[in-house]
């Protein structure tokens, strides 16, 4: 393998990765606090108000329902007025941003909803307000939970970044397109796949093991 | 001057069309410890709910040193909850946090430092028999231990008041044992007025000065515990726990009675008859009429409302559909315990 293709092969996976964890960060920064208004305006919840949970439900529902493909196009002009740009790899952080926070609010409000309710209820029988039951109970009981989804979630980032690809944003899957397909070179096709699985078993190796020290 | 610490005045509480407090009106004097016991659904845990604050009684008042919590806002009511301590019968820990930690948890909500919280910390551990054991995860401890750093928990805040839920159903007759004696020692030493709610009377007995009975969301009897235990019970329900308490079956057939039925498994049942001039002959008649065979495992006598009866546990040996008819037109309170072995 030439020096030329490594370095290809590096840069892509650099950018890959930049893409995937922006847009990991943002997806917690966003879906978490999603996910614990879901939890909490439930019926049954520290601040029941099923009518703003329901609509809540619907929108990260129907965000979600989009495929990513269609998403990507549809977002070109949100993504111009953000980045000020539509390509490259700075631009796709956009719509995988916008695609990953319902995506991991519905996984991390999975995880919350496990917490045993009678923690919930201890600490607002001791005095807790709201806030420190969220603080004091719902993050830390669920963190393993919320670790465990937060790799699914980055997993499938890279899936999506790779499709990304298609429309400019740089990255492995740009590579791929651009050199293996359209070019028919079958070692950078051959050498993205290996990468990417690479990428993905390291991932789910150091979340579980995460999750599993936090348990 | 404060001469009851917990008044509750004529609570009622409904869900839908049932009701869960019906006219509840009773005190606790600071330093006593009142057992308050009635079966599942009775309303205890609602009772429970509405001291605490979580719920709020439809109509009637709850005093908890002399502030009504039934009209307080939230804000005031967060106050009110942090002077009462709460045991829970599954313990309620946290297992992201250490030992130590779950014990400061009341602190850390009341807004004490640090330093001050490990400290005091360190003294429940030390009060409660649970030295060294402050960086475990409550995980790693056992059933007795956890409710230990539950208690710890409780009293962290020097709470006014501590209330058990059930704290002792969930562990086994031995550690029962131990968590009562620990409550006791704790009510001694520290003058604290503690509230147990249970179904079991053995709890009551043993560590209870007072008892409330309570069914159908009522408080039925209200009286010294010993004055009850001595047969001065005035209520039916009552005299049910003292009874259930006096014929507990023992350990060689408990160990090999199943709740569900079985091939070749033989019936055990408690049956509770008319003795003297009015009884019949029961067992004479369901083998007479229907060919079962009744060994007699345990008996007794008990005092009846009216008059004395035996009850006895037998196991039916034999099949005849009307039998278990004819049993329960004969002790309407027939209870079926569960099935053993026919050879045994």
């Amino acid at each position: 393998m030439s020096r030329l293709i490594l370095d290809l092969i590096l840069h892509a996976t650099v950018e890959t990765m930049e893409m995937v964890l922006a847009s990991g960060l943002i997806a917690v920064i966003g879906g978490l606090p999603l996910a614990i208004l879901l939890i909490a305006t439930a019926p049954g919840g520290i601040l029941p108000l099923p009518a703003f949970s329901r609509v809540l439900g619907l929108v990260i529902d129907a965000a979600r329902a989009v495929p990513f493909m269609i998403l990507l196009v549809l977002l070109i002009p949100v993504t111009r007025l953000v980045a000020g740009t539509a390509l490259g790899t700075g631009a796709a952080i956009v719509p995988l941003s916008i695609a990953a926070v319902p995506y991991f609010a519905r996984i991390a409000e999975v995880s919350l909803r496990e917490v045993d309710r009678n923690l919930v209820d201890a600490v607002r029988a001791m005095g807790g307000t709201r806030w420190m039951v969220i603080r004091f109970v719902l993050l830390p009981e669920a963190l393993p939970g919320l670790i465990s989804g937060l790799t699914v979630t980055l997993v499938t980032l890279v899936g999506a970044s790779a499709m990304a690809g298609v429309i400019g944003a740089g990255g492995l899957g740009d590579l791929a397109i651009r050199y293996g397909y359209q070019r028919f070179n079958t070692t950078i096709m051959l050498s993205v796949v290996a990468v990417l699985i690479a990428l993905v078993t390291l991932m789910q190796a150091v979340g579980n093991r995460l999750a599993r020290r936090l348990r | 001057m404060v001469t009851s610490l917990l008044r509750v005045e004529h609570a009622c509480r409904r869900f839908g069309g049932q009701t869960a407090l019906d006219d509840v009106s009773f005190q606790v004097r600071p330093g006593e410890i009142l057992g308050i016991i009635g079966r599942s659904g009775a309303g205890k845990t609602t009772l429970l709910r509405c001291l605490n604050g979580l719920e709020r009684p439809d109509s009637g008042r709850i005093l908890i040193e002399d502030r009504d919590i039934t009209t307080l806002p939230e804000r005031e009511l967060v106050q009110v909850r942090r002077r009462i301590g709460l045991v829970f019968q599954h313990f309620n820990l946290l297992n992201s946090r250490t030992v130590a930690a779950n014990i400061e948890l009341p602190l850390q909500i009341a807004g004490v430092p640090r330093d001050k919280r490990r400290a005091r910390a360190d003294e429940l551990l030390e009060l409660v028999g649970l030295t060294g054991h402050a960086d475990k995860r409550p995980g790693q401890l056992s059933g007795g231990q956890k409710q230990r750093v539950g208690i710890a928990r409780a009293l962290a805040a020097h709470p006014a008041l501590l209330l058990c839920d059930e704290a002792t159903s969930a562990l086994d007759p031995e550690t029962t044992l131990s968590i009562l004696d620990l409550l006791r020692d704790i009510n001694r030493r520290l003058g604290l007025t503690i509230i147990l709610i249970t179904h079991e009377m053995d709890v009551i007995r043993r560590i209870a000065q007072r008892i409330l009975v309570m069914d159908h969301g009522r408080v039925v009897e209200d009286a010294e515990t010993a004055q009850v235990l001595r047969g001065g019970a005035q209520h039916d329900v009552t005299r049910a726990f003292l009874h259930g308490e006096s014929a507990r079956l023992p350990d060689a057939l408990l160990a090999r009675l199943r709740p569900d039925p079985f091939a070749g498994g033989a019936p055990v049942v408690r049956l509770t008859l008319d003795t003297g001039a009015t009884g019949t002959p029961v067992l004479s008649i369901l083998a007479r009429r229907h060919g079962i065979d009744a060994t007699i495992l345990q008996a007794g006598m008990a005092e009846g409302r009216t008059h004395m009866q035996a009850e006895c546990v037998v196991r039916l040996s034999g099949h005849d559909d009307g039998a278990m008819g004819f049993l329960l037109q004969a002790s309407p309170s027939m209870e079926v315990l569960g099935y053993v072995p026919a050879d045994s």
